[in-house]
């Protein structure tokens, strides 16, 4: 197995059967992960800052530092290795209230909702996520099949499917619901 | 009967709600908003009846409004024509108005009327009011119950 | 498969956002008819075969529950599936609405995932 460790604000892709990414000690940080199941190609990306636009010099030197920049790379990334956007499998794992009992700064929860806006924007839906709560988290994807692990700060370890129903219930907590 | 607080709160939750899960934005609330930035802003009304009879305003200003438009529709900010800037801000208006609604009479019948733009000079003293700040301006709410 | 589908919201914003949920959720689009209210989209139901309804309730002319209980009396229609989107979350609606027939309910605001979810319990499929 070819291991590729992915660091803060740094994103890597690859097309090799066996290789996996991995990225460790996601706080507030979010890790983005892609997957196209036909071509075998993966990509992740750790970022750590919602906006570029705090930081002109930041976003050119460093794009993946911040949500837009560092998604809008991965995705290019990855198109470079023959990814169709269409297949791609996107789960996220991070944005956890580390550090910040009181939520003053919620960078965790921001960093979510710049991904999800980037994400949306660029015409993707999730397929599954293990984000907020007040752990840290490791992840570990692995190219030959798609599995996304996730191992939380307590050594609880969890593979997020490849496709999932929103955990999200509908507005005012009344969950959508379907099928009869 | 509805107190204020018990309005204020679920307009409170009903925007955060909204903002969050539709524009994947954060919304705080904020004490007020000075005259100046309120006079600026793009109001919508939505009338109601039903458990409760009354009338919303909710203004936001216009940067705020053409980035709401913009992550709703999935484009930049640049991007966005002022019509589909107004038609977002109308579903804006009326799906927190809906949200709060449901939260103080969940139980009751409700119908909401279709939104529309509102002059924003209208004296609104009798409206009771929340603010809301997010990193691209601010929104004011108010609402008057019969 | 490709579906044909009847979107049925006063908000022209809402219906394209709705739309565009369906197109990247990669069901096969194959007809997206669209109606202002429920007026119209008895109209339009009488024109075009579709697979599935999204409707919302408030709207002008004929609102969404009126919609569903003609549709419900229509023999015709009556086996097309529902799914409500509404800002109307409370509980007398909810019930009205599954009295009706509708086949899911979502409650705005909504994350496209929570669309997506429905449409593929409804349809009887995952894409």
């Amino acid at each position: 197995m070819r291991t590729l460790v992915i660091g803060i604000s740094d994103c890597q892709v690859s097309n090799q059967p066996d290789s996996e990414l991995v990225t460790y000690a996601l706080g507030s940080c979010i890790a983005v992960s892609v997957w196209d199941p036909s071509r075998r190609v993966a990509g992740l990306l750790h970022f750590m800052l919602p906006e570029s636009s705090i930081d002109a010099q930041k976003a050119t030197s460093a794009p993946c530092m911040f949500a837009d920049t560092g998604i809008d790379r991965l995705f290019k990334a990855v198109a470079e290795m023959g990814a169709d956007r269409r297949r791609l499998v996107v789960r996220l794992a991070g944005g956890a209230q580390v550090l910040d009992p009181q939520g003053v700064f919620n960078i965790g929860k921001r960093n979510y909702q710049a991904a999800r806006k980037m994400l949306w924007k660029l015409g993707i839906l999730i397929a599954s996520e293990a984000v907020g709560g007040e752990v840290s988290r490791t992840v570990r994807l692995v190219n030959e099949d798609g599995r996304f692990r996730v191992r939380e700060g307590n050594g609880t370890e969890k593979d997020l499917p490849l496709h999932a129903p929103s955990r999200k219930e509908a507005g005012n907590g009344v969950p959508s619901f379907a099928g009869r | 009967m509805v107190t204020p607080a018990e309005l204020t709160s679920s307009i409170a939750a009903a925007a955060s709600s909204v903002l969050e899960t539709m524009f994947f934005a954060e919304a705080e609330p904020c004490p007020s908003v000075p005259e100046e930035q309120r006079s600026q802003m793009t109001a919508v009304r939505v009338g109601f009846d039903g458990g409760l009879r009354g009338e919303f305003r909710i203004g936001f200003e216009p940067h705020l409004a053409r980035a709401l438009a913009a992550a709703f529709l999935g484009m930049d900010d640049s991007e966005v024509a002022q019509e589909e800037v107004n038609q977002v801000i109308c579903e804006t208006a009326n799906m927190i108005c809906g949200a709060a609604l449901s939260r103080i009479e969940s139980d009751q019948h409700m119908r909401l009327e279709m939104p529309a733009l509102a002059d924003t000079t209208a004296e609104c003293g009798e409206f009771l009011q929340a603010c809301f700040m997010t990193p691209e301006g601010a929104i004011c709410t108010g609402v008057r119950i019969e | 498969m490709a579906y044909r589908v009847l979107l049925v919201d006063d908000s022209p914003a809402m219906r394209s956002f709705i739309r565009r949920v369906i197109v990247l959720s990669g069901f096969d689009l194959d007809v997206c008819v669209e109606a202002g209210d429920g007026a119209e989209a008895l109209e339009r139901l009488r024109q075009e075969k579709v697979d599935v309804i999204l409707t919302d309730i408030n709207m002008p002319c004929m609102d969404g529950e009126e919609l569903l209980r003609r549709i419900s009396e229509d023999s015709r229609l009556r086996d097309i599936p529902a799914i409500v989107v509404s800002t109307d979350s409370t509980k007398p609606r909810i019930l009205r609405m599954i009295g009706l027939g509708a086949q899911g309910y979502i409650a705005k605001p909504f994350s496209p995932e929570s669309l997506r979810e429905a449409l593929e319990k409804v349809l009887g499929c995952q894409v």
